[in-house]
């Protein structure tokens, strides 16, 4: 045997061939997913893993819920000390305005039936509650309790009652996953509240900031300017769902764009029950 | 055989529940554990380098069925991740867990930042913004610390009798 007979021998051992054809089938099952944008075998595939792992994981859920309580409060237990004694003074201040409130209710409601202008007017909902959030750091989802049988459909904007959160991504039968707007893959076309100038809000993988690209230089802005859903780019949103408010802008000279942060309106990581509109991208209902 | 296969299902199967439920809410500086990719490094520790690419196929086609990224991803970086660990040959890594934890903390950086590169070239996520840094620091850090106990229940799980009762291997 020829010292090039062996190395070729020695290249081919059978833990590299196992390996090569683990990232030949890897990277084709990569490629078709790909290919097919999310549809085809494999998401059949995981469509049949979540109907299979869903009650699996909904019966964990609430077996260790118990358990995941009393972790989750050892890992942060100073921040429950300090959210105790931030609790305490909102109880205190609580108690102060309700007074105030009930005198204020009346004038609320009636100013409420007069200029009935909520974000999401007209349209029908789905209320649902949270499932739990993604457990992946690669990516911000959240798992809700509707599915399909409740009439869910991929595409559909998700808010809460302040604003927007994201939109349904996966539907399986009785579950459905929603792209949160603070995820890094997401971006919604936004207008800034008193100038009308358009932009992209993209999530930067962080609950508490959103970036807004594409906005001219030297456009008026102030911090805590409301940002709405456009209702442009194709219709992936329909228009004026709150998105949140501007934190912090600046612009570099000959830059090309502002650089602008907006806070969520809605607190993203921690959500309880939210609503899925009965819109569809393209504008449909 | 049969009770291997029985042994290896139920450990993947807990790993994937636990990771989507209990530790759903245990987050360090905003980042998750990653129970996955340690069962498939300790898995290689373990096993070696093919059956820790076998490993890290599965766990990661299982971990991609909850995912958005493009099915398969996880299955390719987790196959080599697992290779990689099982480069540090079968038995011969298992013993010092100081080392164990210290190589099942590179290569979860390296499966972390995989990950990442590998999602970005298909256009998802970004590279290099500060909420990578802290994910690669703390899924280092915590599975190395986890190590200690998941390189015996990796042994445990995906070790053959045969193969375990095999004389170890002396190096020269």
């Amino acid at each position: 045997m020829s010292s090039r007979d062996y190395g070729v021998n020695r290249f081919f051992v059978r833990p590299r061939v196992t390996l090569l054809a683990l990232v030949l089938a890897s990277i084709t099952l990569v490629t078709v997913s790909y290919k097919s944008n999310g549809g085809g075998i494999s998401a059949t595939f995981q469509k049949s893993l979540k109907s299979i792992t869903d009650p699996i994981r909904s019966t964990a859920n609430s077996v260790f819920h118990p358990i995941e309580d009393v972790v989750s409060g050892a890992f942060n237990y100073s921040s429950l000390k300090r959210q105790n004694a931030v609790l305490q003074d909102q109880i205190s201040a609580l108690r102060n305005k309700e007074s105030t409130a009930n005198r204020l209710q009346s004038e609320v409601q009636a100013l409420t039936s007069l200029a009935n202008i909520p974000f999401a007017q007209g349209l029908k909902s789905i209320s649902a509650i949270v499932d739990g959030y993604s457990p992946s750091n690669t990516q911000m989802t959240m798992n809700l309790d509707r599915g399909s049988s409740a009439g869910v459909k991929v595409g559909e904007p998700v808010v809460a009652a302040l604003g927007l959160i994201g939109r349904v991504v996966s539907v399986t039968h009785s579950n459905s996953t929603v792209l949160l707007i603070s995820d890094p893959s997401s971006s919604v076309g936004v207008t800034l509240g008193s100038s009308n100038q358009v932009g992209l809000a993209i999530g930067i993988g962080s609950y508490n900031s959103i970036r807004v690209e594409l906005v001219d230089p030297g456009t008026p802005l102030y911090v805590g300017e409301p940002v709405y859903t456009s209702g442009l780019q194709g219709g992936i949103f329909p228009p004026n769902l709150p998105v949140g408010n501007v934190a912090k802008y600046s612009s570099n000279l000959g830059s090309l764009q502002e650089q602008v942060t907006i806070t969520p309106m809605v607190d993203l990581a921690h959500l309880q029950f939210v609503k899925v509109l009965d819109w569809l991208p393209g504008g449909g209902a | 055989m049969r009770m291997r296969v029985l042994r290896s299902a139920l450990v993947i199967m807990t790993v994937i529940v636990l990771q989507h439920s209990i530790l759903n809410s245990v987050q360090f500086f905003g980042v998750h554990l990653d129970l996955p990719l340690l069962l498939v490094i300790c898995g290689g520790f373990s096993e070696g380098r093919e059956a820790g690419a076998i490993i890290g196929f599965i766990v990661g086609l299982l971990t991609d069925g909850f995912l958005l990224t493009p099915f398969g991803l996880s299955a390719l970086v987790y196959s080599l991740i697992g290779y990689i660990a099982g480069q540090t040959e079968k038995g011969t890594f298992i013993g010092p867990w100081m080392i164990n934890a210290a190589l099942a903390s590179l290569l979860s950086a390296t499966g972390e930042l995989g990950y990442e590169i590998a999602s970005r070239l298909l256009g998802f996520g970004q590279l290099l913004h500060i909420h990578l840094v802290k994910v690669v620091l703390v899924v280092a850090i915590t599975n190395a610390i986890l190590s200690v106990f998941m390189v015996p229940l990796a042994k445990w799980a995906f070790a053959s009798r045969e193969l375990s009762s095999r004389p170890p291997v002396i190096r020269r």
